[in-house]
Parts: C-alpha cells; structure tokens; sequence
C-alpha cells in the first residue's frame, strides 16, 4: 500500500477508536435513557461514517457489518423500534466485531479471517422483529439473554486468578436472544471481546497483552489530543528561548563580553550583569516550557474510564447483578505514561467488583440493601499525588476470612496470622499465590491477579490500599505520583560513584558509628542489630563493585515488606530526579532501575529496589541463617509485638505498634502552622498533618483542631512520626515514655475500647491502651482535605 | 559501484569506517559513569546534551587490549532505533569517501574477523567496514 492510503488508514484507525469507544459510552447511557435522542443521532452518524470510510477503503467485512448496525440504528432512529436489552447488546456485540476488524487491519493482516454472517442476520432479525414497543422507561429493564447459565459469583470474596485481561473492551458481549446465538469472536491479541461461552465451565483461554512488550503501539494510542491554547504556549516560549539564546550568542561574540583580563574591568563588570539576566531570563523559559510539556501530556482520567460503563454493564448482565457505576472527577488529569500503565489494574479491580464484590439482587434484597448495587469511582488530586478511588456497596471482605485463605495457602504461619490486625488481613489479598486460579468463573478472574494489580502499582511509584467492612463494601484507594518522569530520590556514595535511591523505597537511615549500631556477621552475612532485631545487610561496595572499607551508612530499604540494609559509603542528600531508562545493552542490570543527570551534568545510575531485595539472601545462605535466627524481616508481626508507649490526656498511657513509628521528633512553635481545620508541620520537605493524641483519646474534640498540641512549656512538642497509609502522620503527645518495650502478655482488654483506641494491653505492669491508627490518620486526613501549595523551603 | 563516505577512527592498529549515515555526531572523549555488573563491553553511561546513553567500549568488542593511558580516546554516536548508541573509539579520522570494497584481508584473525564486512585499500593503509549492527548487538 502506497503512503498516501496508509495514512488515510491510520486516520480511519484512530478516529474509528475513539468513535467506538463514545458508541460503548452511548449505548450504555441509552439502555437507562432511552429517550436521550441526541445520544441516539451520535451513535447513528459515527457507524455511518465507519460504513462510508470502510466502503471507500475497500473493506466489504467491516462495511457489511457497520451497515447491518446502522439499519437497525435507523430504525431506532427513527422511533420505529426501542432499545431493549437485546438490541443494545447486539449492538454492543457490532461494536466489537468492528474493533476486531479494525485490529485485524492495524496488525496488517487484512480484515482478518472472522465470519460475522451469524451477527449480521441476527441484526437483520432484530429489525424485523415487530416486537410491540415498550414503554419508555421500561425499555431498560429486560431480563438478561435468555438459556444464560452462568455459574453464580461466589459469595465469598475472592480474589481473581491469573489470565491476561487485553486491555480494551475486556469483556463479552452479553449474549443475545436465544433466537440469534452470539457470533463466536475470534480472539485477537489486542481486542478480544473473549464471550464466555454459555454454561462453559473450562476457563477462558489466555490472551496475551500485547501491549506489555514495549512493541509498536497501536494506532489509537500513537497519538494525543493536545489543547491548542497549550499548543500556541509551547509555541510563545519556545520563540522566547530562540531569543534568549540569539542574545546569548551575540553576547558571547561581543567585545569584551565578560573575557577576563582583556577589557577595561568596567566592560567585564557589564558583560557579567547582562550575562546574569539572560540566565535568569533563560532559567524562567526552561521551567515554564518543562511546565507547558508535561500539560501536552496530561490526559483527564477519563480516558480510561470511559470504557468502565460498558465494562460493568456488561459483566453485570453476564452475571445477573444490577450495578449503578458513579464516576466522579473524570477530569482530574495525569500522566499520560500513568495513565496507559493504570489501565489493565483498574480494569481488574473493576471487574473484581462487580463480579466479587456486589451481590446479586436476590442476596442484596435479603440483606435489606437496594437490588442495584453501587460502584463509585473517585478520583483528585491531593498534596501532589492522584488518588482514585473504587468503592462499591456489596458483600465487604471478612479478615477472618482472608486470614483462613492466607493460612490454607501457607502464606502466613499460624503465630503471624494469630497477630494480625485488620488492616493487616486486607493486605494480604495482594500477596502473590493469594489468588488461584481455580477461582476463575467465566468473566472474572481473567487477567492479573491482585499481587500483579499491587506490583504494577507500585512499579509506577503508586501505592494501593484497600478497606472493607463485612456487608457493607470494598474500598480500593490507588495514590499515584503525578508523573513517572520526575521522582524523589536520595543520592548515596558508593566508591567514587553516586547513585539514586527512589525515596519511596527508604524506610530510615542509620549512620553507623562506633559503639552505636553494631554490624555483625552471621553465617557469612552482614547483619545490623537495630533496635533489638537483626536486619539483612547487602553490602553495596559488594554489590556496585566500590572498594570495601568500614560501612559509612546504612540505608534501610522496604521493598514489598522485604526490609534490608543497604551499606553504603556517604548519603547525600534527595533530589528531585528526571528518570530515563537505561538501552537495551543495560537490559539485564538487575539492580538499577534508570539512570539520571544530576545537577552537575555527571549521569547517576537508580537502584531497583527489587533487584536489592533479590540479592539480599540467596537460597543457600537463607537455609543457613534460618538456623541462627536472622533474615530478610518482613512487616508480619513475629510473636510479641513491639511498643512505643507516650503519655497523653493526662495520665493515660498510649501504645503504639513499634513498626509504623518511623521517627520521633521534637517540633517547636516555627513548624508547626494552620492547615485547613488542622495543624501541620513542615517535615522532609513536604507537609505533614499533626493529630492531637490528647483529643483523639479522649473523644472531645476532632483531633488536631483548635490545639497545637501540649509543649513542654518551652515551645515544643513530642511527636511521634508515624506511617500509615502513603502520608507521614505526626502524632503529639504529652510526653514519650517508652520505646521499644515488649508487649509480653497480650492482655488485650476489650472494655478498653473507646474513641481513638482499639483495646488495652498489660505492658511492664502497667495498663496501656492500643491506639486505634485508623482513626488518627482519618483525623489527619481532615486536616489534608483542603489543599495546600508551599514554595520548597530548603531544609 | 558508486563510492560511499565514510567516517574513519584508528582502534588500536586497525582504521575502521562507518557509513556516514549511521553516524549521528563525532565527539571528543566524554566523562562516563561506569556501570557495575555490566557487560564489559559497555564503557558505561554519558550525559549527552541531556540524554542518557549507553557507551560501548570498542576495544573491548573487538577483543582488543585495553587502550594505554596516553591514547587519547575519541566518541562515535551512532543512530540505533532504540536511540543514540556512543562508540568510544581511539582516535577520530577523517571523512572519506571510498569504492570498490574488497573481502577482508586474511591476516585479520580473531573476534574481529566475524564483525568486519570488507575492505577499502587506501593510499596508506586499509579501512576496515565493519558491520554495525553485529557490533551493536553484542551477541557475538
């Protein structure tokens, strides 16, 4: 095919895609308005002009499939027929044969081998069908396609197993009538419709994404829209950078231009100050044209939700539930690396949702809930992060539950799951080997399970966290960076190289010196007694062939629970780096993730956190230290818990859990400062909300409002800085009494409960009580509700 | 047969060219970040006009002994369709133009015999035309 037709066929390519994915948002929308005529005309003109361009680029399939939809658009049109459940899901189903068309063009296999006579007739029929017209209103509600046996979705919560979701239009076509059959699709790597088939209980094949492999991208996603206001910016400053560098050179070739020693001191002295300007001039053009490039490549979160409607609609029919899918801030933009690399996870947790989460309207009516259950999504920015939310109103997940899962599947030992708290029973739904596949009914349970749903997560710096209360509903909260490019990162010495370590990844740094932290060695491997354990250490002079020498710091790294030291020579200090990847030669350094430019033009390579991890124990050495006691820890509790015991509400003693407490800090007057209905303190360079422990305990006030918090009377207060969720919370308190102690016997008392604790224990003789961490970061959360823009101050 | 330009560097003994169209500049020699746990054949990381490029040590793909201290070392930048790739070459010759490729000479034994696509017989001396792309790859 000459060029001239090739880009007539990407065009055609590109423009069908979005079309077909406002068709899918349509049809949704008019299955529960029916009367929304103008939706009706948009769906009409857009397969119209997929059959007008496909008859003039010679492609018979696609023009005889979009014709027999537009005949029966026409008709609905034209108010001849209405929109049944039926019609829309053989409507739905074209839509998919189109793609499939469209996939099979674009992968340069011609229309592709795929028989659509059994959908063309069925459509056919659906016009002729002289079924009487429904009334308005009621045109939504048929019953699903009929001779539909599906197994019912389990009740109990369950996690999906692990086949490939292709990342559009993942789900099947709700059957149609039994009078049509559905036309069997044939899968395509990249947009397979993959229909269950009816009352198949083998699970459905894998499809492979395509889209991991880095390969060529398909013509929908090669291009973006980009405002023309961000445009013709990006246009003004680039004139204005062309200016400042003319100036420059002119400058530069002037007489006397700040060359030292051959002018009168006077002219250097001129040149120096023009020259300053310039570079300031210089300087603002360079961050306002980096500010106009990352808004081209923002995308509103729409993008990927706008398929979320057909998605639930459709997996709700296919599995008998009514679902109501709310989406809230579609606009909030990010991203658009983010937002290709959030697609296939929340297309899952989606899924997971309707298919797990809300139950079936019978299930729902006898728990006294409405039949149709509520998905809502969420999504906003805050304090510089993009948080979207998941949160549907069905069965919740019982920890109970998960925890006997967790212990069936040997992922935790009796003594940790005997210890485990909530929260901590949620997470564990994310570990790997927690979903099976034998939990695969025909529509969910294809794709990523949810460890690969957490990995990809956090592969883009994002955190996910989940909630759930029994009978009421899951809650999924994804905190996202704003962009991949630019992360936090500390910059550590090792021989004479500097490199990068994402500050997600950090947990504390600990500078060894004599006498404090001992370094020891255990079966050949170095370990660090900190704070009573002993903590793996990967040497990094070892590891980033640096000349061995006494360990200068060591930086405590978690990598998916996996908690080790790292040894290296020097810390510096964070910088905010531009991440590039590292070619193809570099493929397979395990222990660098990227590489950067630091500010002084010299290239720093980034670690990955996961390749340490990998390196932290060997199979061997793991045998061998199992027998004297240390390992690589993990965030389980192991046996007795470890307690920081603060004084607050006059003499109570508070506990709480040693491994959320990251630092304790002494905070004066200057730090701390009104935010929102709260208090804040400036702390590593961001903003840290502070929550009174005195008011959360004694349930009179909302933590942190109207109160700095006790001083000691000299202007400062304790806090105890701890981390739970993605934020740093600062908890004050009266007074630090003990860290570290040993909570031996777990008296837990339940007449202990109260506001702001979940219980009490007997420490050391004396009656503490547990803090509730939940509630103290929800009351920190209060405080972050509004949001804050502060110029960096240097610390 | 039309004659090719070609962009010349010495590497240890030998005169070695790449066709002009490959090359995307011709540099002098570049502070490197090295990579631990690399290949050795990659000389390690530069910053180039603010872009991250992986630097390949020449002597080291063609088994060569590494450079002494007082040769001064020289930056080939080739165009790859991953990105620009560095070549750290010995010293950077002139651009020529050249016909009538020979087979390479039978003296030339080695590692480098399979990287090598023919010879140019020059006043002087004999330009070797390697073949990039098996020197890119770093298979063999």
């Amino acid at each position: 095919m000459d060029d001239g037709m090739d880009e007539i066929i990407h065009e055609f390519l590109v423009e069908s895609h979005e079309n077909l994915d406002q068709i899918d948002v349509d049809l949704v929308a008019l299955e529960k308005d029916p009367e929304a005529r103008d939706r009706l005309a948009r769906v009409f003109r857009a397969v119209h002009t997929i059959k007008g361009t496909s008859g003039f680029l010679g492609l018979p399939v696609l023009e005889h499939v979009a014709h027999a939809g537009e005949t029966l658009l026409a008709s609905l049109r034209d108010g001849d027929l209405s929109l049944t459940t039926d019609r829309a899901s053989l409507l739905l189903a074209t839509v998919d044969a189109i793609r499939d068309v469209l996939a099979s063009v674009e992968a340069g296999h011609g229309e592709g081998g795929s028989d659509f006579s059994e959908l063309v007739e069925a459509l056919h029929q659906s016009v002729l069908d002289d079924t009487p017209l429904t009334l308005p209103g009621h045109a939504g509600d048929g019953v699903p396609g009929a001779g539909q046996a599906l197994p019912p979705a389990g009740h109990a919560p369950e996690t999906a197993g692990a086949v490939a979701t292709p990342p559009s239009s993942a789900t099947a076509p709700a059957p149609p009538p039994a009078a049509a059959p559905a036309p069997p699709p044939a899968p395509t790597p990249a947009l397979a419709p993959a229909a269950p088939a009816p009352a198949a209980p083998a699970p459905v094949a894998v499809v492979e994404d395509d889209r991991d492999t880095g390969g060529r991208r398909g013509a929908a996603e090669s291009s973006v829209r980009v405002d023309v206001a961000v445009l013709d910016s990006l246009m003004r400053l680039v004139g204005e950078l062309v200016l400042t560098r003319n100036q420059l050179s002119a400058h530069d070739g002037a007489p006397g231009a700040g060359v030292q020693g051959r002018s009168a001191a006077a002219a250097t002295e001129d040149g120096r100050i023009a020259m300053g300007s310039m570079m300031q001039r210089l300087n603002v053009v360079t961050s306002d044209l980096q500010d106009a490039v990352m808004k081209a490549r923002m995308q509103p979160v729409d993008t990927v939700w706008a398929k979320f409607p057909r998605v639930v609609r459709d997996l709700a029919t296919a599995c008998r539930k009514e679902v109501a899918l709310t989406m809230l801030g579609r606009e909030t933009e990010l991203d658009r690396g983010l937002v290709e690399a959030i697609r296939d996870p929340l297309t899952h947790l989606v899924r997971n949702a309707v298919d797990h989460g809300i139950e079936t309207p019978e299930v729902r009516t006898m728990a006294g809930k409405p039949a149709t259950g509520t998905l809502v999504l969420r999504a906003s920015h805050e304090s510089g992060r993009v948080v979207i939310e998941l949160e549907d109103d069905g069965a919740g997940m019982d920890p109970d539950v998960i925890l006997a899962k967790a212990l069936e599947r040997g992922i935790v030992s009796p003594a940790q799951a005997a210890a485990m708290a909530p929260h901590e029973a949620y997470a564990l739904v994310f570990r790997p080997g927690f979903s099976t596949a034998a939990a695969v009914t025909n529509v969910s349970g294809r794709g990523v399970g949810m460890d690969v749903v957490k990995t990809n997560i956090e592969a883009i710096g994002g955190t996910v966290e989940l909630t759930s209360a029994v009978g009421r509903g899951t809650t999924c909260r994804l905190t996202l960076p704003l962009t991949l490019a630019i992360v936090p990162a500390l910059i550590v010495v090792v021989g004479e190289q500097r490199y990068a370590v994402p500050q997600t990844l950090v947990r504390e740094l600990v500078v060894v010196h004599d006498g404090g932290h001992v370094v020891e060695n255990v079966a050949g491997v170095q370990v660090l007694r900190l704070r009573e354990r002993l903590l793996t250490l990967v040497d990094g002079r070892t590891v980033l062939e640096g000349p061995a020498g006494p360990p200068g710091a060591i930086v405590v790294l978690d990598v998916d629970g996996k908690v080790f030291g790292l040894v290296v020579d020097e810390v510096r200090d964070t910088e905010e780096i531009v991440v590039s990847s590292l070619g193809e030669h570099l493929a397979g350094t395990e222990v660098f993730s990227g590489g950067t430019i630091l500010g002084d033009g010299a290239v720093a390579l980034i670690l990955d956190g996961a390749g340490l991890a990998s390196l932290a124990l060997t199979g061997e050495l793991r045998e061998e230290l199992r027998d004297t006691g240390a390992g690589v820890l993990t965030n389980t509790h192991e046996g007795a818990r470890r307690l920081v015991v603060v004084r607050a509400d006059g003499e109570r003693n508070i506990a709480i859990p040693l491994d959320v407490v990251t630092r304790l800090e002494d905070l004066d007057d200057e730090s701390v400062e009104r935010l929102g209905e709260g208090w804040a303190a400036r702390y590593r360079g961001g903003i840290m909300p502070l929550v009174e422990v005195s008011a959360l305990v004694s349930g009179l006030r909302v933590a942190g409002r109207g109160s700095r918090g006790t001083t000691h009377g000299d202007g400062r207060r304790s806090v105890v800085v701890v981390h739970h969720g993605e934020h740093p919370v600062g908890l004050v308190v009266d007074a630090i009494l003990d860290i570290n102690v040993e909570d031996g016997d777990v008296a837990a008392q339940e007449g202990r409960r109260g506001p702001g604790v979940v219980g009490g224990a007997v420490v050391g003789g004396r009656l503490v009580e547990i803090l509730d961490l939940d509630a103290a970061v929800r009351a920190a959360g209060t405080a972050l509700a509004t949001p804050v823009h502060l110029e960096e101050v240097p610390a | 047969m039309s004659a090719s330009t070609y962009v010349t560097f010495s590497l240890g003994e030998h005169l070695v060219g790449l066709p002009v169209e490959r090359v995307q500049e011709v540099l002098g020699a570049l502070p490197m970040t090295p990579v631990p746990r690399a290949d050795r054949r990659v000389a390690g990381l530069l910053n180039l006009r603010g872009q991250v490029v992986t630097g390949l040590d020449l002597r080291a793909r063609f088994a060569l002994p590494p450079a002494q201290e007082d040769e001064s070392a020289g930056t080939v930048v080739v165009r790859t369709p991953g990105g620009p790739v560095a070549l750290v070459v010995d010293r950077i010759g002139d651009v020529i133009q050249v016909d009538g490729m020979q087979p390479p000479p039978a003296t030339l034994t080695g590692p480098i015999r399979d990287l090598v696509r023919g010879a140019y017989v020059l006043a002087d001396s004999l330009l070797l035309d390697v073949r990039l792309d098996a020197v890119l790859a770093l298979d063999r």
